[in-house]
């Protein structure tokens, strides 16, 4: 199943928030940095429910998995089987 | 150095960087809270060391963890399954590379916000606390792997080589009277009884009760300095000067005596030779904590000396220990907690196996991995007979717990016999005559 990346990023602001590593005039800004890294520019309005995480982990890895589906679909089309391909299936 | 960095840990890393303060947001905090206590100011960094991911606590959680009772008290052990295992040489040979790379190593302050590369860790989301000890700058900063409670490290603003001195013992007691909640100590500065990383002079320390710690005094010691100094030998594997005082001076004077005395000592009925050829082998690994208003130092006797017999190290776990730790025996191990390599865990998984059906055993030689432990092995065997699989265990954790111990009597200087503790006796007479004369 493809990963809403956009539903991801607003875990993670949420996860930011409860950890207290950012405050709520942060959230705007924080959003677009992460857009930033991801390569994205534009995202849709979404809705989260409120979670306890120890850890970002699990989201994490659901926006490493979103990267590599990106990668897979473009490099498909150059090096099918690649090292990164081939590892996008443990994840 | 390959620090087992994957290209995954780059990409999460960045992002983790995009929600975390800058430095000196971060400091500012810490210090305001600093301010009014001092164990509050930690709690907060430390919880901001792991709620930005810098400490990957779900990968802490799979390292496996257990204590193994012993005539010295409880040992810990951990088999940790994030950090590969280092060469001892290998890391003899590091201390001389050249230092072109940027950051210069993995402690470098130039590391806070730095992206990494393949083989080495993205930090965009590692803080760093400046902190003066001896007048100098120094960071504070947790580490990554945690192997105990708050694990802290310590480091040197510039990047140069460990070396014990009389600064070491000063820079060390600022601290814990800076951060009383916490103990700190230094690896030794001599290949083999050292750390992992010597080429850049930095502590270790937490809030954790190491076996160490809480081991009886065994016999008290005149070490000169009137009274305002007490020194204790205490009951350790290893041989520990436990020394006490009201006065940080006064602690720093008699542990450089000490240390001083110890470089140059040579005890050759012991086995313990200060120098081949000029080249020095004894150092001491010292820890400082504060003792209900008192500083106390546990200076640690080392040797790194090597023979035919034992070129790994004389005072180092011997060869038929290697199969379990091969590794310096650094500060950590010193106090009682076992740090064993990744690759014991599939091993001992494999191993449960040959123990509870015995008869494997005569093909034990097939299995590669399992070769180096077959001694053990079988001795295991000889003890137990055949294990349940509800008992096997427990069997092993506590056989690895014993091994550990070995570990540790072997890197004693002075032996647990009684010509042993008479050699450490006639070494603290000399110490006392000197500080008379």
């Amino acid at each position: 199943m493809d990963v809403d990346i956009s539903y991801e990023i607003e875990r993670l602001l949420q996860y930011g928030l409860e950890k207290k590593l950012i405050h709520k005039e942060d959230v705007v800004y924080t959003r677009n940095k992460i857009m930033e890294v991801l390569g994205l520019e534009d995202i849709n309005e979404v809705y989260i429910n409120t979670e306890e995480l120890s850890s970002p982990e699990p989201i994490l890895r659901n926006m490493l998995k979103w990267a590599l589906q990106k990668a897979y679909y473009w490099m498909m089309e150059l090096t099918p089987g690649t090292y990164l391909t081939q590892r996008l299936w443990d994840v | 150095m390959d620090d087992g960095v994957d290209a995954w840990d780059l990409f999460d890393t960045k992002i983790m960087g995009c929600l975390i303060g800058r430095p000196s947001e971060i400091i500012s905090t810490f210090f305001n809270i600093y301010r009014r206590d001092k164990k509050e100011a930690t709690d907060y960094f430390y919880n901001l060391s792991k709620a930005s991911n810098y400490i990957r606590t779900d990968r802490i959680a799979k390292d496996m963890k257990w204590k193994t009772q012993t005539e010295y008290g409880e040992l810990d052990i951990t088999i940790n399954l994030s950090k590969p295992e280092k060469d001892p040489r290998a890391i003899a040979a590091e201390k001389n590379l050249k230092t072109t790379s940027y950051p210069k190593c993995l402690l470098c302050k130039e590391n806070e916000g730095y992206s990494g590369r393949i083989n080495h860790p993205a930090r965009q989301n590692h803080r760093i606390i400046p902190i003066t000890i001896n007048n100098e700058n120094w960071f504070f900063q947790y580490s990554p792997y945690v192997y105990y409670n708050e694990h802290c490290i310590v480091f040197k603003g510039e990047h140069e080589p460990m070396k014990i001195s009389r600064e070491t013992f000063c820079r060390l007691l600022d601290f814990v009277e800076q951060f009383p909640h916490y103990f700190i100590g230094s690896n030794a500065d001599l290949s083999i009884v050292g750390g992992s990383i010597l080429s850049h002079d930095h502590f270790q320390g937490g809030n954790y009760e190491f076996a160490m710690t809480k081991a009886p005094v065994e016999k008290e010691y005149a070490i000169g300095y009137g009274k305002k100094v007490k020194g204790y030998r205490i009951k350790w594997p290893m041989s520990v000067i436990r020394l006490e005082a009201v006065e940080k001076c006064d602690l720093i004077e008699s542990a450089y005596q000490i240390y001083l005395k110890w470089k140059n000592y040579s005890d050759v009925d012991a086995g313990i030779i200060s120098h081949t050829n000029g080249i020095p082998h004894n150092t001491v690994t010292p820890i400082a904590r504060m003792v209900d208003g008192r500083f106390q130092l546990d200076l640690v006797l080392r040797n790194n000396r090597t023979s035919e017999e034992y070129p790994y190290g004389i005072f180092h776990p011997h060869q038929e220990l290697h199969h379990i730790k091969k590794e310096n025996i650094g500060l950590i191990e010193v106090m009682g907690l076992a740090v064993l390599p990744a690759r014991l865990n599939n091993e001992f998984k494999e191993l449960t196996d040959y123990l509870v059906n015995p008869h494997k055993l005569l093909e034990i030689d097939k299995n590669e991995k399992l070769i180096k432990h077959k001694e053990w092995a079988i001795e295991i065997n000889r003890k137990y007979g055949p294990l349940m699989h509800d008992q096997v265990e427990e069997v092993l954790k506590n056989e690895i717990g014993q091994k550990f111990l070995k570990v540790l009597e072997d890197s004693g200087v002075f032996k647990r016999d009684v010509e042993g503790q008479n050699a450490f006796d006639k070494f603290m007479e000399s110490v006392n005559r000197d500080s008379k004369e």
